[in-house]
């Protein structure tokens, strides 16, 4: 099998495509998230109620997909073991590079 | 021990995709982990029609029979990703055409859990809670409106109301990502921003406790969520360090009426949202036809995985 050897790019939903729902896919795991339009004067009520979750964070540097089990794993004491911890609705997992660029991904289909 | 290999749609780092994963793991039932976000790059599709679909797909480390798929676990794929060089038109008509080739093979597949187009129809708030009564379930007072008077009229009979986003997510904007969370709101809250998009308000429900409910074809899993904080007694999400977690029992009529629900939605998997009156009484929020549950399991010891496993390998 041969597969391209270039920097993956994720996929803006298609949101006028009408099959789309019919395999819903979501964003790409831990996208960087580079929007920062600010509000506008039109805002819609619903979004007064913008709240920032508390976030679960967990250090993706310890952890890595074990292709053998197909599950993610963890270091631990130098053993590799089952990333045990499960997320809740409102689960944030971060890559920390210690800056405001942090990579973050947070589940949205959650409720 | 099943020779069907279940096939599990989901990236790479999902906890509870990694329960069914373990669970299966320890039944020695064949397991495809695959993400959609490594097609077309880091995976290879080769299907051939001949009165019914079969060939392979392809990873860096496993290869998928088609025909050997039992069931689809559809849990947390994420979208396609092609080269960075590719023009914004040309991934754009790639990424229809990986949906509906690939997509469309996997959609021939007999078994799902759930099927990806059933839970599309089921997210939709206003079909949950028209199925959820027609099915025998008590739904509180809603109103859906862009129009102020409408909304200003409602909460003028209902008394006190919640505002409720329709859709799941949240929002990602000056660089923070946020939520919404079920709001207690005003009659003079209400202005000319309603008229800005569909808003959905609530008649609020007297609450002893809530209930989530996981079901799994027949199998139910009711854990009790008491609040110990305001913000968790108005919706529990936004204060998950103040709950209590306990199993409960679903009364007869609601697990009757709750079959009929996942019936109408064809759906196999859903947790559920109640609230419990003071009296008593059990009123249907909402269903989420793709909802986490691993953290369920770890506070009440419900065996959802297990289930789980069970649908996906049921004959």
């Amino acid at each position: 099998m041969q597969t391209a050897n270039v920097i993956p790019r994720p996929l803006e939903p298609d949101v006028l495509f009408p099959a789309s729902a019919q395999f819903g896919l979501g964003t790409a795991f831990n996208r960087v998230d580079a929007d920062s339009s600010p509000s506008s004067m039109c805002r819609p009520f619903g979004m007064r109620h913008l709240v920032e979750p508390t976030p679960i964070v967990a250090d993706l540097s310890a952890v890595r997909y074990d292709p053998d089990s197909q599950t993610a794993v963890v270091n631990s004491d130098g053993a590799w073991v089952s990333f045990a911890k499960h997320s809740t609705g409102q689960t944030s997992t971060k890559t920390s590079d210690g800056k405001g660029s942090m990579d973050s991904d947070t589940d949205q289909t959650e409720d | 021990m099943s020779e069907r290999t279940v096939l599990v749609l989901t990236h790479w780092f999902d906890p509870t995709a990694d329960a069914v994963v373990e669970e299966l793991n320890r039944r020695e039932v064949p397991v495809f982990r695959y993400n959609p976000g490594d097609f077309p790059q880091r995976s290879a599709l080769a299907a051939t029609f001949g009165g019914g679909w079969t060939g392979s797909l392809h990873t860096p480390d496993r290869t998928l029979d088609l025909a050997k798929v039992g069931c689809v676990y559809h849990r947390r794929p994420t979208a396609f990703e092609f080269p960075e060089e590719m023009s914004e038109p040309e991934r754009k008509w790639a990424a229809r055409e990986a949906r509906m080739g690939l997509g469309g093979v996997l959609a021939t597949l007999p078994r799902w859990l759930n099927h990806p187009a059933d839970i599309a129809q089921a997210e939709y708030k206003p079909v949950q809670l028209t199925a959820a009564t027609a099915a025998g379930l008590r739904v509180p007072d809603t109103v859906i409106t862009n129009d102020a008077d409408t909304a200003r009229s409602f909460l003028a009979t209902a008394g006190r109301v919640v505002y409720k986003p329709l859709s799941g997510g949240g929002v990602a904007e000056d660089g923070t990502y946020r939520l919404i969370y079920a709001t207690p709101v005003d009659a003079d809250e209400i202005d000319e921003s309603v008229t800005r998009t569909a808003h959905l308000f609530q008649a609020w429900v007297p609450k002893d406790h809530e209930v989530r409910l996981t079901v799994v074809d027949e199998q139910f899993h009711a854990a009790r969520i008491d609040a110990r904080s305001e913000a968790a007694a108005v919706d529990w999400r936004s204060d998950y360090d103040h709950l209590n977690y306990t199993v409960t029992e679903v009364p007869r009529d609601v697990r009757r009426a709750t079959l009929a629900l996942m019936r109408a939605l064809r759906l196999r998997f859903g947790t559920l949202d109640f609230v419990v009156t003071p009296d008593g009484d059990w009123l249907f929020l909402e269903v989420n036809p793709n909802g986490q549950w691993a953290w369920i399991e770890d506070e009440t010891g419900l065996p959802i995985a297990a289930s789980i496993a069970d649908a996906l390998t049921k004959e």
